[in-house]
């Protein structure tokens, strides 16, 4: 699946990609993994596809932030 | 017991309950609008709303008395004044008790996990949905401690009330206020047995509040 978006805040990047069965994102602090992914399931404002302009309730993406401990409470 | 001073307390329950209630209803989305967004000018607003705090309360008694007064903008628009009536007392104390609610509602959202909100999003939950499952179950003893403490707040408010009410016996004199009439005609005896009342339903109020606040604390430690 091919992937691109673009982002404005909190930070500028812009990010095109092919996602091929499990797709690990590497880089260094701060360059924008989260705030990409988070664009991805639509928590950002953001434009690209797929799935661009849906909210995120209705796209097919799940999210399991880092800082949630990952076994249900 | 006097029964003026059944009248007061009365009287002063009444406008606590009804004060409380709108605070309930444009606090909450005003904490969480202070909460979670930022626009420009929003130190200024939130100075404004927390200016009661430090502000004597005679001062805030006399603007909302020009305010709500014959000849102030308020009656020209409803054509009535709400000024000496009790209206006008839940109007001020509104106002009064606002920097209270406000406080106590926006500690409780900012001590939301902001990943809970948009986990539940993206688990297929419509912002709306979110609210009733994940934000209520979460604040609301938060929200209740502080729509109490505004509540208590509002029965012990004097200077305000006494501007804007006027102390009419039976019409707008809160129970504050009528403790200290009480005093300033040395009736000593009458005036121990109301302040008594007022203490202990104060300290049962607060108590309440801080249950409220340690169970809301408990709960978050269990999902943070």
């Amino acid at each position: 699946m091919e992937v691109h978006y673009r982002i404005r805040a909190p930070i500028r990047l812009e990010a095109r990609f092919q996602l091929r069965g499990f797709t690990v994102l590497l880089g260094e602090s701060g360059v924008g993994k989260t705030t990409l992914l988070k664009a991805l399931a639509g928590l950002l404002p953001a434009e690209g596809e797929p799935f661009g302009g849906l909210p995120p309730e209705r796209r097919p993406i799940g999210y399991l932030p880092k800082t949630w401990p990952s076994s249900p409470i | 017991m006097d029964p003026l001073f059944w009248t007061a307390l009365q009287l002063s329950l009444k406008v606590s309950l009804w004060a409380s209630g709108f605070l309930l209803l444009l606090g909450v989305p005003l904490a969480w609008l202070l909460a979670f967004r930022s626009f420009p000018g929003k130190p200024l607003l939130e100075a404004v709303f927390l200016l009661p705090l430090v502000l004597p309360p005679t001062v805030l008694g006399f603007y909302l008395l020009l305010f709500l007064g014959p000849e102030g903008p308020w009656s020209r628009i409803l054509g009535v004044s709400w000024a000496f009536r009790l209206e006008g007392l839940v109007f001020a104390s509104v106002l009064f008790s606002l920097p209270f609610a406000l406080t106590a509602y926006r500690e409780a959202f900012l001590a939301l996990d902001r990943n809970l909100l948009e986990v539940a999003r993206t688990l297929g939950v419509s912002p709306f949905r979110v609210w009733a499952r994940v934000v209520l179950p979460l604040t609301w003893p938060g929200l209740l401690s502080g729509t109490l403490l505004a509540f208590a707040h509002t029965l012990g408010e004097f200077g305000v009330v006494l501007m804007v009410g006027g102390s009419i016996p039976g019409k707008t004199q809160m129970v504050s206020i009528y403790l200290y009439d009480l005093v300033q005609a040395l009736r000593f005896r009458e005036a121990a047995e109301a302040a008594s009342v007022l203490l202990v339903l104060s300290l049962l109020l607060l108590a309440l509040a801080r249950v409220l606040e340690a169970k809301g604390r408990s709960w978050k430690s269990t999902t943070a």
